[in-house]
């Protein structure tokens, strides 16, 4: 099995949906794997941007965890 | 033919081994080396510079470096110079070579007294001395003297021999605890002895045979180790830790990726889109990114 750790800014370019192409054939057929730096920075962003906890939610569900 | 105001040092062999004005070559040769290694471990001592092993810097060896400069038949007596160095290094290497002569003097006098060692006498200092006086003996020789123009001269002989001998090369010792993560353990019966990696670096750990199954079942986890630790002179780093407890410290918990992604249910990327978050009226992705960065940056 082939994993790719995704940096938190590149994993938050592809979760509005940028750069796709630049980094989606790294990821293709790998399964994407994020540090608990990352998620803690992410849901850092989502809580400052005034996502509420839905928005929490939201970022749970794509992401691989670690 | 060399000017007398150079020499620094006359060295005065006298004994069996010197009569006639001669001196054997391995004579010779074990008093310059054991001068020379002692007068740098003085120079590596008082410029705080604790070398375990390894090479030397070479600016202390440079400023404290001698030569032979001549031997006067009749009462064998050598004559010992500072060596040529750059002229960079002049001042300073002048200072450091006069003060670690000078430490050398007053550390030589003070253990043929019976007194203290002082501070800047290193263990590596003691086994310098030790070689230097190992030839000392009735049937080879009985007494080098190392005089100094303008100064005292310092003696080494039997009696000096006898009280280093004395002389504890233990440095200073202290109860400490180190917390890192165990690594290197050798477990033969001789050795004993592992190495605690810190964040402030390594510590070269002991231990008795009562310990070795605790060394052994905590290799590489983080750890807790208590004992007398042998302080370098500095008195803030420790040279040998002699383990008298040793307790595994509860960490993280580390599974495999493999192990992670089947507990998580994540399956290989088919869809790079599979990532895309679904924003919704409202989001702030520009507060969100800019969160992160600055976060990332240590700015909040």
């Amino acid at each position: 099995m082939k994993y790719v750790v995704v940096d938190t800014d590149v994993f938050s370019l592809l979760f509005r949906g940028q750069d796709v192409d630049l980094y989606g054939r790294h990821l293709e057929d790998a399964v994407p794997v994020l540090s608990f730096v990352s998620v803690a920075e992410l849901h850092y962003g989502a809580t400052y941007a005034g996502w509420g906890s839905e928005g929490s939610k939201r970022l749970r569900r794509p992401s691989a965890g670690t | 033919m060399q000017d007398d105001s150079e020499i620094l040092l006359s060295v005065h062999a006298e004994g069996p081994a010197a009569d006639g004005g001669r001196l054997p070559l391995a004579e010779i040769a074990r008093i310059a080396a054991g001068l020379q290694v002692t007068l740098e471990r003085v120079a590596l001592a008082l410029t705080g510079t604790y070398v375990a092993r390894g090479r030397r810097p070479r600016d202390v060896v440079e400023a404290v470096r001698l030569d032979l400069a001549g031997f006067r038949a009749g009462s064998a007596i050598i004559d010992v110079i500072r060596a040529d160095r750059p002229e960079a290094a002049e001042v300073e290497g002048d200072s450091l070579l006069a003060d670690s002569l000078r430490a050398l003097e007053d550390g030589i006098t003070a253990i043929r007294k019976g007194g203290d060692l002082p501070p800047y006498f290193t263990p590596q200092v003691v086994t310098g001395l030790r070689e230097l006086a190992g030839g000392i003996n009735v049937g080879n020789l009985t007494r080098i003297s190392f005089g100094r123009p303008g100064g005292q001269s310092f003696v080494i002989d039997s009696i000096f021999r006898d009280r280093l001998r004395k002389v504890s090369t233990l440095g200073p010792q202290t109860e400490a605890t180190v917390v890192g993560r165990l690594q290197m353990g050798d477990f033969s019966p001789a050795a004993l002895r592992c190495r605690i990696d810190t964040f402030a670096g390594s510590v070269l750990a002991d231990f008795g045979d009562e310990l070795r199954d605790s060394v052994l079942d905590a290799m590489d986890q983080m750890v807790m180790a208590t004992g007398i630790a042998d302080m370098q002179p500095d008195g803030s780093t420790v040279r040998v830790l002699h383990l008298s407890a040793l307790e595994r410290l509860p960490s993280a918990r580390t599974l495999p990726l493999a192990t992670l992604q089947r507990q998580q249910g994540v399956s290989p990327v088919s869809d790079i889109s599979d990532l895309r978050g679904h924003a919704e009226d409202g989001d702030d992705f520009g507060s969100f990114m800019e969160a992160i960065t600055s976060a990332r940056r240590g700015d909040k």
